[in-house]
């Protein structure tokens, strides 16, 4: 009973904050390789996020983003999209890659548009890691000649709401070498969390990269990060959570074959069900639930108990279910 | 030591300063007579000439070091045995037309051409021409030329010249000259080998350890070949040939923690020149094929680039004369070129064709030269190039010249092929340029002087820049920039020479001075720009002097350089001032002669750099021994 307690916490807890975590995994580009647009794909997807490519056959080049799950910690070069540390965020494959000398934007999708993002991991790939670490004959070793100079490789995210650019800004320092004590200075070679909640609402981010090492034709440190594991809201930070004996009722419970979930709201409704570790087993969605009476059919579960979630007129509740 | 020519003056008011090399004095230089002559001569503009015996008594080892210390041209450095390219009068390292015996060795691939894979025994003969002189020359004559020619010694039946060098920082030379042939027909085979490590340690701020550079090393072979013959009383057949192998590895800047990039140089050059000399008119036709390599690796991030071009070159060209007043000389150049380079997706073909035409007429103390050329590349026209210059004489002490012209440089095989922003439809780079010099030789006692001022003025448009391109995704080339050039050319010369004889005590002091504004006319975000701003890497003020000694068998001579403030790619980089210091002994023995010499190169060890973050080195020095053993008409018996 006390892990379904805790279950039943999650849950609430879960449904209260409704999020999406966008992690490329979904595009199955097996181990150290990349999408660079070079398919004719020209939009990355992944959750309710989505990211322009731009991509020059001719040329053979491309600028905005690319889906990365390089494992390439060593090489400086251009063409190696692999991250410092060779994963994505806690190890997973893919990441999302972004180069560019202007800015590149995120565009939030579905639920999460116009909604707040929550943030996202970022990181830096082993060509600026290293190049920010040693230089290279066009770019400076950061600190210069002596290790004093205040260098910094700094990132800014901005957003897009009602096609304005915000003048607020959240910065991150993927190199800082702007300490007194030479030892503090630091290039970001992990995932590391950046929190955009302070930038609130949005319609898509902007990123731009900043450095000290600037020239006549522009930023000398190569204009790469990496992303993973950007967290939108879903918009339903609205959504109430209620008890289900107010929203909706289902019977036979303990059930066999099917049950009948009835819709106390008038409209449509949403189900989910969770089995006890927490994974989803069954969903259909408000265009499937449309009447009072619906029958679910359960035959494909195997025996035992399970989270009924139930979303309708932003509401939401959760009943538990025994299969018999 | 150099010989400034000015033309009116003839070369009789400074007679040459030597430090005697036997192979020289006495060997019977050729008289020029060359449809080419005409060409060469640069009426209404200055010239400044070096000979083998200036060469061998100077501490540059090359045609950057022989620039940067003798001519206050801008130098653009990358550090010892590194990169080096020139700007003359404002211009780019591609607004410098090099020529080896009348064709040009710039790079078709990258437009210009560095200037320390020349060694100074290559040729006899090297000129420093400035200002405009595409009417005669073509692309690339903007800023300047660089003139190197080969020139026989008919007589000198054998001789052997063997220097060798070494100096600070692993750097050794070694040089074989050997003449062979008679009056008739005259072979030399010139070689030489250079390495050096170059791994100076050079300063980082006050109370940091210097650091010692790495991955400097570098080696250079060169072997020329020249034979002349003389088949009857009107006809000459030449022949040059050189081959060059260059290695070197690319240093880190100041602001990188490793290199471990290397670079090969690979060049083949071939030539064949045939001369038809009459009493009224000359007949000329050559024939050049040049190959070359350039490889660059970075072992680092297992970086490969590799390119090479071929270009055959074939020229006719004809004078005829008139009395020695009014010369008319017309000339036809076609050249064919091949370049294979990673970037391109497929490998270009370029074919360039010339037609030139000069009048030349001189009476009593004038001179004039008017002459016009159109270029013809891959089926499309450069502009009609003219040019008209005059040299006057009001005085014998006042002398007037004037020039102006018209110029241009044609895009490089880069600019219009790169696969990723290169740009087919490029027009050459062009522009007129005007100069006017006032110079007053004169003479008090044993001591001549000559003062005389220079002023320019040049405006380029079509300035090739790469630049972002709306809606792509690499930068691209384009006709974007305009540059205009101005400035001011003061010069002092002074020469004493107690007696006649070759060894008497003598002096020579040169002092000059380089007002040069070069400003951008046409604004831009990337790469940035600003109207009126003084273009990268060009000097506002320039100075030189040096001074020279000669007595009995010593010599003697310092160097010093003044280079003003100038704007980098990423700043301000600061002035300078650099003194080079050169001693020398000769001694005869068996009535052939050695010379021992002692360079001291920066010797105040200052802390500079031309370009920004390649460091250079401090006080650095070289000690050298020369023999040369020569059988000249029986004169030198060993």
């Amino acid at each position: 009973m006390t892990k379904i307690f805790t279950l039943l916490l999650t849950l609430s807890s879960l449904l209260s904050f409704a999020q999406t975590t966008s992690d490329f995994e979904i595009y199955p580009i097996g181990v150290d390789s990349f999408l660079n647009g070079s398919d004719g794909t020209n939009l990355f997807s992944s959750g309710n996020i989505s990211l322009d490519n731009d991509y020059n056959s001719m040329w053979n080049s491309w600028t905005g983003w690319a889906i990365s799950s390089g494992t390439d910690i060593s090489t400086v070069e251009f063409s190696n999209l692999s991250t410092i540390n060779g994963t994505g965020y806690d190890g997973s494959n893919n990441y999302a890659v972004s180069f560019s000398s202007d800015q590149t934007i995120m565009h939030l999708d579905g639920d999460a548009a116009g909604e707040v993002v929550a943030g996202m991991y970022v990181n830096n790939l082993t060509v600026a890691y290293n190049i920010i670490k040693d230089g290279n004959q066009f770019s400076k070793k950061f600190g210069g000649l002596t290790g004093d100079d205040p260098d910094y490789f700094l990132l800014t995210i901005k957003k897009y709401l009602d096609g304005t650019l915000s003048s607020e800004s959240v910065e991150f320092y993927l190199a800082d070498y702007q300490f007194a004590d030479n030892a503090q200075d630091y290039i970001v070679d992990e995932w590391a969390w950046v929190d955009l909640t302070s930038l609130g609402q949005a319609d898509s981010l902007a990123f731009s990269l900043a450095s000290t090492d600037n020239g006549n034709y522009g930023m000398n440190t190569p204009a790469f990060f990496a992303v993973d594991n950007v967290v939108t809201s879903d918009g339903v930070v609205s959504v109430e959570n209620v008890d289900a004996k107010s929203l909706f009722e289902i019977y036979p419970n303990p059930a066999n074959e099917f049950f009948i979930l009835k819709n106390l709201e008038n409209g449509n409704a949403e189900i989910s069900i969770f089995d006890m570790t927490g994974r989803l087993v069954y969903n259909a969605d408000a265009n499937t639930i449309t009447g009072n009476q619906n029958e679910i059919n359960i035959q494909n579960l195997a025996k035992g108990t399970y989270m009924i979630k139930v979303l309708s007129n932003e509401k939401v509740a959760s009943q538990l279910l025994i299969k018999q | 030591m150099k010989k400034i020519f000015f033309l009116l003056l003839g070369s009789s008011l400074f007679s040459l300063l030597s430090f005697g090399q036997l192979d020289t004095i006495l060997a019977l230089q050729e008289v020029e007579i060359s449809a080419e002559k005409i060409r060469k001569q640069p009426v209404g503009t200055q010239i400044e000439k070096w000979k083998t015996s200036d060469l061998a008594a100077l501490p540059a080892q090359n045609i950057g070091e022989l620039m940067s210390a003798e001519t206050g041209t801008f130098i653009k450095s990358y550090g010892s045995g590194s990169l080096a390219t020139s700007s003359i009068r404002g211009g780019s390292a591609g607004h410098t037309l090099v020529l080896w015996n009348g064709f040009s060795l710039q790079s078709p691939i990258l437009g210009l051409l560095d200037l320390s894979l020349l060694p100074l025994n290559s040729v006899e003969e090297i000129t420093l021409q400035k200002g405009g002189n595409s009417a005669i020359w073509g692309s690339g004559a903007i800023g300047g030329i660089i003139s190197m020619n080969s020139q026989p010694s008919f007589g000198m039946y054998r001789s052997l010249d063997v220097k060798s060098t070494i100096g600070s920082f692993g750097n050794y030379n070694q040089e074989v000259k050997i003449g062979y042939g008679e009056l008739r027909v005259y072979g030399v085979t010139k070689m030489f080998y250079q390495q050096g490590k170059n791994n100076f340690k050079y300063f980082i701020a006050p109370n940091f350890p210097k650091r010692q550079q790495t991955n400097a090393e570098v080696s250079q072979q060169n072997i020329l070949q020249d034979i002349y013959w003389k088949i009857d009383k009107k006809n000459n057949l030449v022949f040059h040939f050189w081959q060059q192998f260059s290695d070197r590895n690319i240093p880190p800047t100041n602001v990188q923690t490793r290199s471990l990039a290397r670079q090969k140089d690979r060049s083949s050059r071939l030539m064949m020149d045939w001369k038809n000399v009459n009493e009224t008119y000359v007949l000329q036709g050559k024939a050049g094929f040049f190959k070359e390599h350039l490889d660059y690796y970075d072992d680092e991030t297992g970086l490969i680039s590799l390119s090479d071009f071929s270009t055959l070159t074939t020229e006719f060209n004809g004078q005829k004369f008139w009395k020695d007043k009014h010369k008319l000389h017309g000339a036809i150049t076609h050249s064919i070129t091949t370049a294979n380079n990673d970037g391109y997706l497929e490998s270009p073909i370029e074919n360039r064709s010339a037609i030139q035409v000069s009048y030349f007429f001189q009476h009593n103390n004038y001179k004039f030269q008017t002459s016009v050329r159109q270029e013809l590349i891959d089926g499309k026209l450069v502009p009609i190039v003219p040019s008209i210059g005059f040299d006057y004489s009001l005085f014998s002490w006042l002398k007037f010249q004037g020039k102006v012209s018209r110029n241009y440089r044609v895009p490089t095989l880069n600019d219009r092929f790169w696969n990723g922003g290169g740009n087919e439809n490029l027009k050459p780079e062009s522009g007129w340029s005007e100069e006017a010099t006032l110079s007053s030789p004169f003479k008090i006692g044993k001591s001549n002087f000559e003062f005389s001022l220079t002023g320019f003025n040049r405006n380029i448009d079509n300035w090739i820049l790469w630049a972002p391109a709306p809606g792509q995704p690499s930068w691209s080339a384009f006709n974007i920039s305009e540059v205009w050039s101005r400035g001011l050319e003061p010069r002092f010369s002074f020469f004493y020479k107690n007696k006649k004889e070759e060894k008497s005590l003598a002096i020579k002091v040169d002092v000059g001075y380089d007002f040069i504004k070069s400003t951008n006319e046409v604004a831009m975000e990337l790469p940035r720009r600003e109207v009126g701003e003084q273009i990268i890497y060009v000097p506002l003020h320039q100075a030189f002097g040096r001074a020279t000694l000669s007595w009995k068998n010593m010599g003697l001579s310092y160097q010093h350089g003044f280079t003003g403030q100038a704007r980098g790619q990423y700043g301000k980089l600061d002035a300078y001032q650099v003194g080079n210091v050169r001693m020398q002994y000769s001694a005869d023995w068996k009535k052939c002669k050695s010379t021992v010499f002692f360079n001291i190169n920066n010797l105040w060890n200052v802390n500079y750099i031309v370009v920004e973050r390649r460091p250079m080195p401090g006080t650095h020095f070289q000690i050298g021994i020369k023999f040369s053993f020569n059988n000249y008409l029986n004169i030198c018996e060993t």
